[in-house]
């Protein structure tokens, strides 16, 4: 280990305490989206870069969603690594939590708060990473660029991608290191591509006692969400070196250890999930019209122009239905090379730190690190477990997140070389 | 006909132009349930009844609520007291549906009368008015008594109508009950279906929508359950011995009255899904799936008879809940009994053909008096547009059925 390395571990050691508060204070701003206004933990990261010397540069193309972009340089020219991160989160059911869910509550070694998984730790462990390794610059080489992005859970127009269309050259650089969920035990390096649809299905509806005189909208959709099952059966054509490397056992039961079990099996195939149903006006009057919202994630291999004729034909079943995709406009799964130098280095911080070697793998869920490998710059990923992801009582374990940040920090450093 | 009965048609002959634009007017004093506010109606109808110095009273334990009574005793001695009984609140409007007429208008168009509630019930209500009036006017001829009850909250079957009057006011009972709900001039019902309305909550823990393995979900289980919620519809119901014979004179009836297959449906249990909410986001494996189920019992069945099943069911996912919403017994009068015999010979005499008994699929006010043990007769028009669009009844009909309350209400308290 090399001395800026030791000496950064000790800085984070020393700041143990100031680290964990600096998190919680983030899961305290709430940023759900829908809406998403980001503007209050915006600010709070704002303050944060000012106070150290960073004032950021701030582009909010929609005015509750800004975007910030810090950057430094090391004293001699070298690589270029850009750090990313969203502010905010997914919403709430606030009656199925046992826990404040914007209250940043610590117990038994945890903390609890929407978006502590997804992704307060690794946006709180990036902010600091950086901040730490701008204070030990002289011993660094080239450049380092944080980005705090809107705008990510919808996938929506004002973020990253806005971001790309308009400040491109404040994006890209040789590689990006994210601090979205990967469970400690995975270094995420590629993703699978989601394709959302709405099927509306109409008809001629009644008195609630008359189930003779028409269809039940409801009934139909009922049917079609069954139906729509058939497209986790269809077959997948992957790349061989990635079948292989998940078809062995060490890594799959790593992977389902990190991210939960089944997820090793869930990579190389398609999911749905049924987001929404909605339907119907009163108890006894028979249903016209009901929507599903369905969410397909495809795996490396299988493109949405593939699974479209798929899903048309299974809809076309139901006279009484019509759909329309809802997808974000990118189009093809994507992955960076799983042996590639950035994911070594992660994997020798993490064993340097002590803990297992991560495994390389593939996430269900997109992130915006899909626009940089659209772009030719390989990204890789290494934050919480994603196991309470979305759910009621979110939390991360401390000791993971102080590893993240450690990681983080670690990694960076020796990815940008040392004067 | 005896002379009075024809003295009573010509009256109605007479007042024919008055009798439709009291229809029309009383369609367009609004009164939508929800929310139930009757008291424009309930007002239109207490001008009338003053105008004509009929007796009554007002009783509103819920002030914007309030039903009318009325009574009067014949001068011919002593004989049965009928009961007439109709509601003055009708469904809403679905806002995003374009009528042909305006839902509110009362409009007299094509030879009909057009608008919300007009069939279900602003017309049997009005018949049974009418009946009022001619009666009392013929009152030195009567034996018994007739009472009057025009009640609010009958479309949500709520506690401040019929039901407040039926459990505070021993005046309403009486020895059997007219109501013109819409029932076809095709059918005379002696019974009706009964509703059970479930809801059924399921709850999962939620995840993010990439994570299928993570946690269960709530729509798709939902979906699971509303599937096998219809084998409820092949639970044996055989009709009791007295509704089966009646049920098969009134097939033909039915079929014509309420729709294809509806013979078939009256005794059988049906299922109703009528709302379905669940899920926060498309990306997002919802944590919380609630449906609304309304199942019909057909007569002689209880809810018990279906429970179990449905908790059998629910019992396969314990991630659901069940709440009962609603639950009535179904019950009828005798499809034979004297009153039945009286409309049907009455519509016989004014149309050339006999209504045959029928049950109800949906519910109405009778089943009040019917669980008393006091028959009750449901006579109306038909139930074009009832719950939908374009609600209207056809006029020579209105005025059949005025004529057929009046003709029939004078045979029970003069025989």
């Amino acid at each position: 280990m090399r001395p800026v390395e030791r000496e950064l571990l000790a800085r984070l050691d020393a700041s143990r305490e100031q680290s964990i508060a600096f998190f919680k204070q983030l899961l305290r701003h709430p940023s759900p989206n829908p809406p998403g206004d980001t503007r209050a933990a915006a600010a709070f990261l704002e303050r944060a870069l000012r106070d150290a010397g960073l004032p950021p540069k701030v582009f909010a193309p929609h005015p509750h969603m800004p975007n910030i972009v810090a950057s430094f340089d090391g004293p001699a020219a070298g690589r270029h690594l850009v750090l990313n991160g969203h502010i905010d989160v997914f919403p709430v059911a606030a009656h199925e939590w046992n826990r404040d869910p914007w209250g940043g509550e610590i117990a038994d070694g945890r903390i609890y708060g929407r978006g502590a998984c997804d992704m307060k730790c690794g946006l709180a462990s990036i902010t600091l990473a950086f901040l730490h390794l701008h204070a030990v610059r002289r011993h660094l080489r080239g450049r380092l660029t944080y980005t705090a992005v809107s705008d990510e859970e919808t996938f929506g127009p004002w973020g990253a991608r806005w971001m790309f269309q308009h400040q491109r050259q404040l994006m890209l650089g040789d590689c990006l290191l994210s601090g979205e969920p990967s469970s400690p035990l995975c270094v995420r390096f590629g993703e699978k591509s989601p394709i959302w649809i709405a099927i509306s299905v109409r008809s001629k509806g009644g008195h609630g006692a008359y189930t003779h005189t028409s269809e039940s909208a409801i009934k139909i959709a009922g049917a079609i969400v069954t139906a729509l099952e058939e497209v986790t059966e269809l077959p997948v054509r992957a790349p061989d070196n990635l079948v292989a490397m998940f078809r062995d056992a060490r890594i799959a039961a790593q992977i389902d250890e990190g991210c939960g079990v089944g997820h090793a099996q869930y990579i190389g195939r398609p999911t749905l999930n049924i987001g929404r149903m909605s339907g119907g006006l009163k108890v006894n009057v028979l249903p016209s019209a009901c929507r599903i919202e369905a969410d397909i994630r495809l795996p490396v291999g299988m493109t949405r122009e593939e699974i479209r004729p798929v899903l048309a034909n299974i809809i076309a079943r139901f006279p009484q239905a019509s759909w329309e995709e809802l997808s974000p406009p990118e189009d093809v799964p994507n992955w960076s090379d799983p042996a590639g130098e950035m994911m070594q280095i992660i994997q020798d911080a993490v064993l340097a730190l002590g803990r297992r070697r991560p495994v390389p793998v593939i996430t269900l869920g997109a992130t915006d690190t899909r626009l940089w490998r659209y772009a030719g710059v390989p990204a890789y990923v290494y934050g919480a477990s994603p196991e309470t992801m979305a759910a009621a009582d979110e939390n991360v374990v401390i000791a993971d997140y102080l590893h993240i940040l450690k990681t983080h920090v670690l990694a960076a450093a020796r990815y940008l070389g040392t004067g | 006909m005896r002379a009075t009965k024809s003295d009573l048609l010509a009256a109605i002959d007479r007042d024919r132009d008055e009798i439709i634009a009291f229809l029309s007017g009383f369609v367009q004093a609004k009164s939508p349930n929800p929310p139930g506010d009757t008291r424009g109606a309930i007002g239109y109808l207490t001008r009338f009844l003053e105008a004509e110095d009929l007796p009554f009273r007002l009783l509103a334990p819920e002030p914007t609520m309030p039903n009318i009574i009325g009574t009067f005793e014949g001068g011919a001695g002593r004989g049965r007291h009928l009961v007439l009984n109709g509601h003055v609140d009708v469904f809403p409007v679905d806002a995003t549906e374009r009528w042909a007429y305006d839902p509110w208008s009362g409009a007299i168009a094509e030879g009909k009368i057009w608008g919300r509630g007009v069939a279900d019930m602003k017309a049997g209500t009005s018949a049974s008015v009418f009946t009022y009036r001619y009666l009392y006017r013929v009152r030195a001829t009567l034996k018994g008594k007739l009472t009057l009850t025009c009640v609010s909250d009958e479309e949500t079957f709520g506690p401040w109508g019929a039901r407040w009057l039926i459990e505070h006011e021993p005046e309403v009972l009486g020895d059997c009950c007219l109501n013109g709900e819409p029932s076809s001039p095709l059918t005379v019902r002696f019974g009706e279906k009964a509703p059970l309305w479930l809801r059924v909550t399921v709850r999962t823990a939620g995840a993010h929508g990439a994570y299928t393995h993570a946690s269960a979900s709530a729509t798709k289980l939902a979906a699971e359950i509303i599937q096998q919620l219809e084998t409820l519809t092949g639970i044996p119901t055989p009709a009791p011995p007295a509704v089966a014979k009646a049920l098969a004179e009134g097939t033909a009836a039915m079929e014509a009255a309420m729709g294809g297959g509806a013979a078939r449906i009256a005794q059988q249990v049906t299922l109703n899904i009528g709302r379905i909410e669940g899920g926060l986001k498309v990306n997002m494996i919802p944590g919380v799936c609630t449906f609304e189920a309304d199942v019909r019992l057909p007569l002689g069945y209880e809810k018990e008879h279906v429970l179990p099943h449905i908790r059998a069911i629910l019992a396969r996912y314990p991630q659901a809940t069940l709440e009962e919403i609603t639950a009535t017994k179904p019950c009828w009068c005798d499809p034979f009994g004297p009153m039945m015999g009286i409309i049907r010979a009455n519509v016989k005499a004014l149309r050339g053909f006999e209504p045959s008994p029928a049950v109800s699929l949906g519910g109405t006010d009778a089943r009040l008096w019917r669980q008393r043990g006091i028959p009750a007769y449901v006579y109306g028009p038909f139930p074009t547009g009832m719950g939908s669009k374009d609600e209207a009844v056809m006029i020579d009909d209105y005025l059949h059925v005025v004529r057929t309350h009046v003709l029939s209400a004078f045979d029970y308290l003069t025989s």
